[in-house]
């Protein structure tokens, strides 16, 4: 902001300077009106010298050194102006570069932040998934052991109630037709002499 | 249908099952027919006389009647026809064919336990393993192994945690 200040402060000082010389020109060249007739043929022959003094090669060439001296304070000035300008530009270059920096750096910052978030809430949804598969499989677990206990209860169980059957089973495949009926005479009229008060009950009561 | 005191009429040990009556019975009837014949035919003509089982010749025996008398004969069949009617038959089934002899013990049993006049059928059920299936009128004696498993089945358990253990 500096710069813009001086390069202000330059070209104002140009305007003025210049003014003030066309203002010294002008009035040089006008002189006082109001001049006593006895002081006007003094002022006459003054005007007349002035006339013959600034004659036009001298106002040419005070015009020409006006001119060098305008050009070179403008040159002067353009050069601290292109100073300045430079200056500027590299300090605008310098702003830009940190500002541009510094927004990358917060939308860097941001984005990292962002980014910490959603990693903090995949590892809390992984985490929440893994109880609650944990949780699952706990369930799971107790549910198969459940009806493992079931299975194995309800497969006693059947075994008990079959016990019978299957020693049977196992019998009559182990012997199979070895054993005959003679040989199981004495097991057979047990069993008769067993249930003999309940046949012979049957039989009164049929015939 | 009294039992244990002296039967009437003794059923020979030929006479087993309902069909070994039913033969005994027709052969009587052939044998009274072929001398009812005989004697409508006269004197002079010879004919083959049909053979008569042990069965009937054991019955005649046993209870002392002659086979050639058509009184005997007559109250043969009499008798024959009354156990036919009235005697109790006992269904068996074995898991296999029964001989003859096993049969007899069986009959035997029954008919010192139970009747004098004790006939038995047979069938045959191969799944009854060891013993046998008693069928009365109304009741089913289950006379196996199984059975008897069953029954003494805290005992088998005990007899087969037994032996897991060891």
């Amino acid at each position: 902001m500096s710069g813009w200040w001086n390069t202000i402060l330059i070209v104002g000082s140009l305007v003025s300077v210049t003014l003030a010389f066309i203002w010294v020109a002008v009035n040089v060249s006008r002189g006082p009106k109001k001049k006593s007739r006895d002081n006007q043929d003094i002022a006459n022959a003054a005007e007349d010298d002035v006339e013959h003094i600034f004659n036009n090669e001298f106002r040419e060439e005070l015009r020409n050194r006006g001119r060098l001296h305008f050009e070179k304070i403008i040159s002067d000035n353009a050069m601290f102006l292109q100073q300045d300008l430079r200056l500027t530009a590299s300090q605008i270059n310098e702003f830009m570069k940190q500002e541009i920096t510094k927004t990358l750096q917060e939308t860097f910052s941001k984005y990292e932040e962002s980014i910490m978030d959603a990693k903090q809430v995949a590892l809390d949804t992984i985490k929440k998934t893994q109880d609650s598969v944990e949780e699952q499989r706990k369930i799971m677990g107790e549910q198969i052991r459940e009806e493992i206990d079931k299975e194995k209860q309800r497969t006693i169980e059947q075994f008990d109630k079959n016990l019978a059957e299957i020693v049977n089973h196992y019998l009559i495949e182990a012997i199979g037709n070895q054993v005959s009926i003679d040989d199981q005479m004495d097991f057979i009229l047990s069993e008769l002499e067993k249930n003999k008060k309940h046949m012979l009950e049957d039989i009164k009561s049929s015939y | 249908m009294e039992k244990r005191s002296k039967p009437a009429f003794k059923l020979s040990n030929w006479v087993l099952t309902s069909t070994d009556l039913s033969r005994t019975i027709r052969e009587v009837k052939q044998l009274d027919e072929y001398f009812h014949q005989a004697k409508l035919r006269g004197k002079g003509q010879p004919t083959a006389i049909p053979k008569v089982s042990r069965a009937v010749e054991e019955l005649a025996q046993d209870n002392g009647l002659s086979i050639l008398e058509p009184k005997d004969r007559q109250l043969l069949l009499k008798q024959l026809d009354i156990i036919d009617k009235h005697a109790p038959v006992v269904h068996f089934s074995f898991p296999s064919e029964p001989s003859r002899s096993g049969l007899e013990t069986i009959v035997g049993w029954l008919r010192g336990n139970i009747n004098h006049y004790s006939l038995v059928r047979i069938g045959l059920e191969p799944t009854i393993g060891i013993g046998c299936v008693v069928r009365t009128e109304n009741k089913i004696f289950d006379c196996s192994l199984k059975n008897r498993l069953q029954e003494k089945k805290v005992l088998l358990k005990q007899g087969i945690e037994k032996v897991s253990k060891q």
